[in-house]
């Protein structure tokens, strides 16, 4: 466990361990602010930062930490930097705050973020902490943008790429092109909608099932199975 | 795991040391945002600056309270033009907040839609679509509903529903400003 | 300038009620508190135990958190000052607190009811529509009594769905319909329910 690179950590979080579609938690968020491409990053975003100081924080208090209170402590760390966000969100990008709602403070309760603590930050030095915080950040955030840009497309027929950045003095999500991204199909309005989300998760869900049972298909004709 | 054995005594001196250094960042941040919100509300202004950059009445120079809760008294110069408003009203998914601008017979100068949470990509086209809240200039009060819904509102194809939420939003606020002038 | 929200309800009862259990149901259309839907509706003695814990909590979690925050985080409380930036943190040390006391008292003195009810305790501390609706509470600005009435509702809306899926699913995992055993499946059932509200009351109006 310790010996392990740091990028290797990176890695295992978006792939194997991934969040979303392996672990199947903190499906919250995935669901609920994927309605665009625009959205899914703010969230991802948000997300990257509670996970990573929450991480950073119990691994290097992990020593001092006693075990029998170290769930209420883990929910004050966490809890103090969902508020940071919270703040940061209203004051400095109010209509993401606005998308957002009531799911930036819902963080605090994900089970990604208090599941990490207790798993991995409590039992490994901050390094290892920090690239697993990346990981598994990336491999939340590789789910929500990839389910916000499915819904997007088929929902609407475009898709706005935004990145943040700061215009005339003003911080905000702006497109990164001019016009969105056209898709010649009729859009689907249900995609967008609660059941939209459901739909295209499960899909996914199916493609990647799909996928990785051919995999072994393959692994086990090689081995010499007959199937 | 059983590296520190702490007693009672520990556990809740380590508990507020947590807590006190949470509570201290988080009044820091507290003093940030807040200063940038109030900022923000600056640069804003009162409903009555705001009413005038939204353009809801496009000849007025200046908006004045008009001494109820919703309407302001538009002017060009010193003559009285007609009335602006800015209210939350009824939308599909939650409130939407409305600008709407009347001469002084209560027909529609402009109506813009200040903020909406209506569904992206369809119902959040009653923002992004400005020829359809263009509509709305020189339409009276009888007037102002869906054609579906005998008025003179076309409304958005696909966004019928929050289409029709901004129109009788839009009467909703007119017929407030109504009462409240008369 | 801020004025606290009366304590009798003010709101329409009745439309809240429908919103609350369907049009804005926390499982199916809010997203909250998805982990024990998939999670826990493969079997449906565990969906009952579940809804019903969460309607508990969450109805007790409304009629806690609302006097805090209008009493004493709200500018217009007793301290006079703006504390509404602690409210998330005090939410859910409240309903953590309040869920290990329950846990506590009912494994004490009734192990029948801790049974039914007392293991999915822990589990709701961190369940997101427990901190969900007392966050919605205040920020709809609901009078005490309609912010425990939509609590209770929003539970009642949680426990039909649980419920239903969970019959669903039962049933199909018992005739060996292997695809509903899994996540894929339980997600393809919530297309279905969450399909059906939607699409029945963007016909029917309130």
């Amino acid at each position: 466990m310790a010996k392990k690179s740091f990028v290797g950590e990176i890695i295992r979080g978006i792939i194997k361990d991934n969040p979303v579609f392996v672990l199947v938690l903190g499906l919250c968020p995935v669901l609920a602010v994927t309605t665009s491409f625009a959205n899914a990053l703010g969230m991802a975003m948000a997300f990257t930062f509670v996970l990573l100081g929450s991480n950073i924080f119990v691994s290097l208090l992990r020593k001092q930490i006693p075990p029998g209170v170290r769930i209420p402590i883990f929910i004050l760390i966490i809890c103090t930097f969902v508020t940071i966000v919270d703040m940061m969100l209203e004051a400095f990008l109010p209509p993401m705050y606005e998308a957002l709602g009531i799911f930036v403070p819902l963080i605090v309760v994900n089970c990604i973020v208090i599941g990490r603590a207790e798993a991995f930050a409590n039992r490994n030095p901050v390094l290892p902490s920090i690239a697993d915080g990346i990981g598994i950040s990336i491999g939340f955030a590789v789910a929500l943008i990839l389910i916000g840009s499915v819904r997007e497309i088929l929902g609407t027929g475009e898709l706005n790429l935004v990145m943040l950045s700061v215009q005339d003095g003003v911080p905000g999500f702006y497109p990164i092109l001019a016009e969105p991204l056209s898709f010649p199909i009729a859009p689907a309005t249900v995609m967008v909608t609660p059941p939209g989300a459901f739909l295209t998760i499960a899909a996914l869900m199916l493609l990647f099932k799909i996928m990785s049972d051919r995999k072994r298909m393959k692994q086990l004709r090689k081995e010499g199975y007959e199937i | 795991m059983a590296e520190t054995k702490d007693s009672t005594v520990m556990i809740l001196v380590k508990l507020t040391i947590v807590a006190a250094v949470a509570a201290v960042v988080l009044t820091a941040t507290y003093g940030v945002t807040q200063e940038q919100l109030a900022k923000l509300a600056e640069a804003a202004g009162g409903p009555d600056k705001q009413l005038l950059d939204f353009g809801v009445v496009p000849d007025a120079t200046k908006f004045k309270s008009a001494g109820g809760e919703l309407c302001y008294e538009a002017y060009d110069g010193g003559d009285l033009i007609g009335y602006g408003a800015m209210a939350e009203v009824q939308g599909m998914q939650d409130l939407l907040t409305l600008a709407v601008g009347v001469d002084t017979d209560f027909v529609v100068t402009g109506v813009v839609v200040v903020s909406q949470k209506e569904t992206p990509g369809i119902g959040d086209k009653i923002q992004k679509d400005e020829g359809f809240t263009a509509q709305f200039a020189g339409v009276g009060l009888d007037g102002l509903a869906l054609s579906d819904d005998g008025g003179q509102i076309d409304g958005i194809s696909g966004a019928t529903i929050s289409s029709r939420y901004v129109a009788d939003g839009a009467a909703e606020i007119i017929g407030k400003m109504q009462q409240e002038v008369s | 300038m801020i004025e606290t929200p009366g304590l009798m309800p003010t709101e329409n009862i009745f439309p809240l009620f429908v919103e609350a259990m369907f049009t804005k149901n926390f499982l199916l259309i809010m997203f909250l508190g998805l982990c024990s839907y998939i999670g826990l509706t493969t079997n449906s003695e565990t969906s009952k135990g579940m809804s019903m814990a969460v309607t508990f909590v969450m109805t007790v979690s409304a009629i806690l958190t609302w006097p805090i925050y209008h009493y004493l985080l709200s500018p217009a409380g007793i301290l006079g000052t703006d504390l509404t930036f602690l409210r998330t943190i005090c939410f859910i040390l409240i309903i953590a607190s309040f869920v290990q006391l329950v846990e506590f008292i009912i494994r004490r003195f009734s192990p029948p009811l801790y049974k039914s009810l007392g293991i999915y305790l822990p589990l709701i501390a961190t369940n997101c529509a427990v901190l969900g609706v007392v966050l919605l509470n205040i920020q709809e600005g609901y009078t005490y009594g309609a912010s425990i009435i939509y609590a209770f509702a929003a539970g009642l809306g949680f426990a039909w769905v649980m419920l239903a899926t969970a019959a669903v699913r039962e049933k199909l995992i018992m005739r060996g319909v292997d695809l509903f055993s899994g996540f894929i499946g339980a997600f393809f059932a919530a297309t279905m329910v969450a399909l059906i509200i939607v699409s029945y009351f963007s016909v029917v109006k309130l």
